[in-house]
């Protein structure tokens, strides 16, 4: 008797474990955030995103309760070219001066498919805030065979204008096109 | 294909705005009324190229710096106006200082407090650049105010390379669209002794276009501010070439452009070859 107590009670702090909501934070060493652009119709520039943070709430068995904001700072955009990298920091491009981060907040999160799915938030870019989708696929989640901590992997793609964002300047030389990959890991903080 | 296509951009701009205001020019040459409408030429000139450029009218309030330039020339021609109906040499000095100091704080707003040095600065030069148009002599000659307009569009022209090689394309586009403009505006005037240049070109076009490049030098920060800041001194250029004139013992409006466009040119000329030898 005592046994199948025991029994039925490991199995149900076994299944309540896996499915309660964690909260994330974004490890940016196994993370990464780049975009690409078209230039003059020849070929895309690729720009990667070197420094940024965020955190992210997710639990599989509920994932429209989930929550994400991410900061990116953007004098660690790197397109390698440095004269370009700095050009870009200017009033006509993302304005680093006075809007030195890029930030994301998630406002609602849809399930499309049984590892797909739909993150709408704000994004905002040098002080203009749009709403953007993010086509997300959930990768895994389990524990890290190194270190034992608890990780979760997703990749998102989305697709949105600059010229919504007054980026404005060499259209349509430069593309106004511009395609968002992310691959996010996470580690858990509890 | 690249570079073709980057020309025909500025030079579309550029032949838009010459025939709009070119049109506008002749219209209020035309009419007679009651207020100097060609002092507002100029600053509609300058809202009309940042429109061109930017295709927007930036919502209020602003959000960024590039949005502010058309409020704060707005403004400054307001306050223009102002200083027209009041009349008072004290008032329009304290209001052009105040202008140039307010444009240069609000554009860099967001860079503040540790930008107060540049903002500082900018201030002066500012200062320097408006106070230059300011210089007319009693009496002043025929075609005189014209000149004193057509060195606002020549600073305009000058200051394109130098935004250009700051990592501003836009700026480049909107300076040299105002240029064109500029031309167009005063060929209708160039004969005959009607055309006003009052606070509101003063504060709107001068005051607007420093309000440009302040968006260059301070947000933007990747032009050469000292080569930025011997353009300053375009505004002295029709007193100077007034100067010329009378010690040549020259006379007519003709003497006076050549001389006020020569001594731009000469300005132009020392801030790039500054620019060329820091680089």
């Amino acid at each position: 008797m005592k046994t199948i107590v025991t029994a039925i009670t490991t199995a149900c702090l076994l299944v309540a474990g896996s499915a309660s909501a964690r909260t994330y934070e974004i490890d940016p060493v196994h993370s990464s955030i780049a975009f690409f652009i078209d230039h003059i119709g020849y070929n895309k520039i690729l720009g990667v995103v070197n420094e940024y943070a965020g955190e992210f709430d997710f639990d599989a068995s509920s994932p429209e309760a989930s929550s994400l904001n991410v900061k990116l700072k953007v004098t660690s955009i790197n397109t390698n070219s440095k004269q370009r990298d700095g050009d870009i920091q200017g009033a006509d491009w993302f304005n680093s001066a006075e809007f030195p981060e890029i930030t994301f907040a998630g406002k609602a999160f849809k399930r499309t498919g049984e590892t797909t799915g739909l993150i709408t938030g704000d994004l905002t870019i040098a002080g203009i805030t749009r709403e953007v989708s993010l086509d997300t696929v959930f990768n895994r989640e389990g524990d890290n065979p190194f270190d034992k901590t608890h990780v979760i992997g997703f990749s998102a793609r989305a697709t949105l204008l600059r010229s919504d964002f007054g980026m404005k300047t060499y259209l349509p030389l430069v593309g106004d096109k511009v395609d968002l990959v992310l691959e996010i890991g996470g580690t858990a903080k509890n | 294909m690249a570079s073709s296509s980057v020309q025909a951009v500025i030079l579309t701009g550029a032949i838009q705005a010459f025939l709009i205001m070119g049109l506008a020019s002749v219209a209020v040459r035309l009419l007679k009324a009651p207020f100097p409408l060609s002092a507002l030429l100029l600053p509609v000139s300058l809202l009309l190229s940042y429109w061109l450029v930017y295709a927007k009218i930036p919502t209020f309030p602003p959000v960024g710096a590039v949005n502010k330039v058309p409020y704060v020339i707005a403004a400054s021609t307001c306050v223009g106006l102002l200083c027209d109906s009041m009349k008072g040499p004290r008032l329009a000095i304290a209001l052009s200082v105040s202008v140039v100091v307010l444009s240069a704080v609000y554009i860099a707003w967001n860079r503040l407090p540790e930008a107060l040095p540049e903002v500082a600065l900018a201030s002066i030069v500012g200062t320097v650049f408006v106070f230059g148009f300011r210089l007319r002599p009693e009496p002043a000659p025929a075609q005189y105010d014209v000149a004193r307009a057509g060195a606002i569009g020549l600073a305009g022209l000058a200051a394109a390379p130098l935004a250009f090689l700051g990592a501003s394309a836009s700026t480049l586009q909107l300076n040299l669209t105002f240029a064109a403009a500029t031309a167009a505006v005063l060929l209708p005037w160039l004969f005959g002794n009607r055309y006003r240049f009052t606070m509101p070109t003063l504060l709107g076009a001068a005051g607007g276009l420093f309000a440009v490049m302040c968006v260059v030098v301070l947000i933007t920060q990747k032009s050469d501010p000292v080569a930025i800041s011997m353009l300053s001194v375009i505004g002295a250029a029709p007193y100077v070439s007034h100067r010329i004139c009378q010690a040549l013992g020259r006379q007519g409006a003709m003497a006076l452009h050549v001389f006020s466009v020569g001594a731009a040119c000469l300005c132009a000329l020392a801030a790039y070859g500054f620019a060329y030898l820091a680089r």
